[in-house]
């Protein structure tokens, strides 16, 4: 008897300086990696929409299923436009993407944050190459790849992807639509 | 429902953990060299996985998240994956003297299988509720089972074929492993979701 | 002593080389081995905790009773792991990304409770810390080499930079899943083959 609680107080002990340790450690890391991706955050909202320089999350906006928040982009205090993260599903599941549209009606910059498409096929859709067409569209009209008649051109074997950012803009365009 | 089918046909062909997502690779090599072996392992480790995806969600949601100290999780997660294995394996042994010879000598191998700790921390990750982490940790181990038990009885075969001497063992082992990943591979991109009309 | 501790370092990188020899720890070694860079960065996160832990359990061998040694090595892996998980997210997280899950999987590496099993719990601290380093950089550069031969042939990079100029068109079947058991068993296979024409050449000399 007297070795089973032996056994157990020094389980115990071993288990308290783990605790320990870990606690100490998280202390310190967990504002740097909290700072870190709000810092991210803050990147990727400014390189969207770089004449912006104050973004606002929109909390109490109803939004539809597929977008993940709307900020009020503001220069000076002014207006300049929205950003929407939205989360379309591509081929190996829903892809996070961030659109900047200027109040003028211009898609200013689109960026992938996370996806899992297929390495090498789908995954090009985080390359300059295929996102960089999307800057400067109009909001006028429904954005199509290529292949369906429109004006991006699709990445070769990865049509699907291509087509899941596509319709993933097209909601950010319905939601600056529909916010005018 | 349909969330369900999807995440449960997901977890066993797209995302089968042995072929696509190289959790569990460790028994899938060492255990497969006969069917019924291989098939024993399946059924131990089908039990724990589901079970394991249970608790270990339990633990989360009402220790870790209720304290707000999710940095023990990996700790608390091994713990208790390995005191499960321990309570199953006096259990069987107790309850069920056959179950338990069939059974018996992969229990303790489980605890190190880490198809059981990354279906917990996939599960939270993922922010299943607590039936779709079941369900994704049931299927997850029968996508385990399905593709070892599969690949035992090609081992079997591959036992009396010639093999040159310079690629026998685990060499020949791994390079069959990848045909099956490829012919996985074929069910990339199907569109589970739209199948099941979410 | 000296030659000792130099004996047990190159012991874990050429005759129990983790990977090659022992073939342990399958789990990240075909996980991660999209690229050099992250068979590095997985080797980088072994090599800490599994020196920490033979230190740690070298040091506790006298205290801790023989019957619960496991579970106390299973606590002692699993706080270096999460350190160095915390540490990672917050100074690299792109690798922390990259590598995701297999991260905190570190804890049931079998080469890391193998070690501490077999070696850390009956050896003094320095040649337990040795050891450590030894086997984690043998792992190392064999998940080095692995996401080398993959990222070259699948993605006509290495560390990144492009080595066959734009003409080559990669073999994308490389950088996929079936790609990993491919380049592992192509590897094996051609260890085996080495090692057996050596053996065949000092036979026919001897």
């Amino acid at each position: 008897m007297r070795n089973v609680i032996t056994l157990g107080v020094i389980l115990m002990v071993i288990c308290a300086v783990a605790a320990g340790a870990l606690a100490a450690t998280n202390n310190v890391t967990a504002p740097i990696i909290q700072a870190q991706e709000a810092q991210k955050v803050q990147e990727s909202l400014k390189e969207v929409l770089p004449n912006a320089d104050e973004f606002e999350e929109q909390k109490d906006l109803q939004l539809p299923e597929g977008v993940q928040s709307v900020y009020f982009a503001k220069s000076g205090g002014e207006d300049v436009g929205i950003i929407a993260v939205v989360s379309p599903s591509g081929y190996g599941g829903p892809i996070s993407i961030m659109v900047g549209i200027e109040n003028e009606g211009k898609i200013s910059a689109v960026r992938i944050l996370s996806h899992s498409e297929t390495a090498g096929l789908g995954a090009k859709i985080t390359e300059p190459s295929f996102y960089e067409q999307f800057t400067g569209q109009s909001v006028d009209k429904e954005l199509k790849v290529s292949k369906d008649g429109g004006e991006i051109d699709a990445i070769s074997a990865a049509t699907i992807s291509s087509r899941a950012v596509t319709n993933g803009v097209n909601r950010a365009i319905e939601i600056f639509n529909n916010l005018k | 429902m349909a969330r369900l089918l999807v995440i449960f046909f997901s977890a066993i062909l797209i995302n089968n953990f042995v072929v696509s997502r190289f959790l569990g690779i460790c028994p899938f090599l060492g255990v497969s060299k006969q069917v019924e072996t291989a098939t024993g392992m399946g059924m131990a480790v089908t039990f724990v996985m589901t079970v394991a995806s249970a608790i270990c969600w339990l633990f989360q949601r009402f220790l870790l998240d209720a304290l707000n100290i999710g940095f023990m999780q990996t700790t608390l997660y091994i713990l208790v994956i390995a005191f499960l294995v321990q309570l199953v394996e006096m259990v069987l042994q107790k309850t069920s003297p056959a179950l338990y010879q069939a059974l018996g000598i992969y229990l303790p191998l489980i605890t190190t299988n880490c198809a059981v700790l990354g279906v917990a921390l996939i599960n939270f990750n993922e922010g299943y509720n607590f039936i779709e982490a079941v369900v994704n940790g049931f299927a997850a181990a029968l996508g385990f089972s399905i593709v070892i038990i599969i690949f035992a009885g090609i081992r079997e075969r591959m036992a009396i074929a010639e093999i040159p001497k310079s690629l026998q063992g685990f060499s020949i082992a791994l390079l069959t492993a990848s045909l099956l990943s490829i012919s996985f591979f074929g069910f990339q991109g199907f569109n589970l979701a739209k199948i099941f009309g979410l | 002593m000296k030659l000792n501790l130099g004996k047990t370092f190159v012991n874990g990188i050429l005759n129990e080389n983790p990977t090659f020899r022992l073939v342990l720890g399958m789990c990240p070694t075909l996980a991660v081995t999209t690229a050099a860079i992250n068979g590095l960065g997985m080797g980088a996160a072994v090599i800490f905790v599994l020196t920490c832990s033979n230190i740690a359990v070298s040091l506790l061998r006298k205290i801790v009773p023989n019957q619960i040694r496991i579970p106390c090595f299973v606590v002692v892996i699993a706080t270096f792991v999460t350190i160095v998980d915390l540490i990672m997210h917050a100074f690299l997280p792109d690798l922390h990304k990259v590598l995701g899950i297999f991260i905190p999987l570190i804890v049931v590496n079998c080469i890391i409770l193998g070690r501490a099993e077999a070696f850390a719990f009956k050896n003094n601290v320095i040649s337990s810390a040795v050891d450590g380093i030894g086997m984690g950089v043998g792992f190392t550069l064999a998940l080095t080499l692995i996401g080398s031969v993959r990222e070259i042939i699948g993605n006509g990079t290495i560390f990144g930079l492009p080595v066959f100029g734009a003409s080559y068109s990669p073999m994308l079947v490389m950088i996929l899943p079936p790609g990993a058991f491919l380049t592992l068993g192509s590897l094996l296979g051609l260890l085996n083959y080495l090692g057996q024409r050596r053996a065949y050449a000092t036979k026919k000399s001897a």
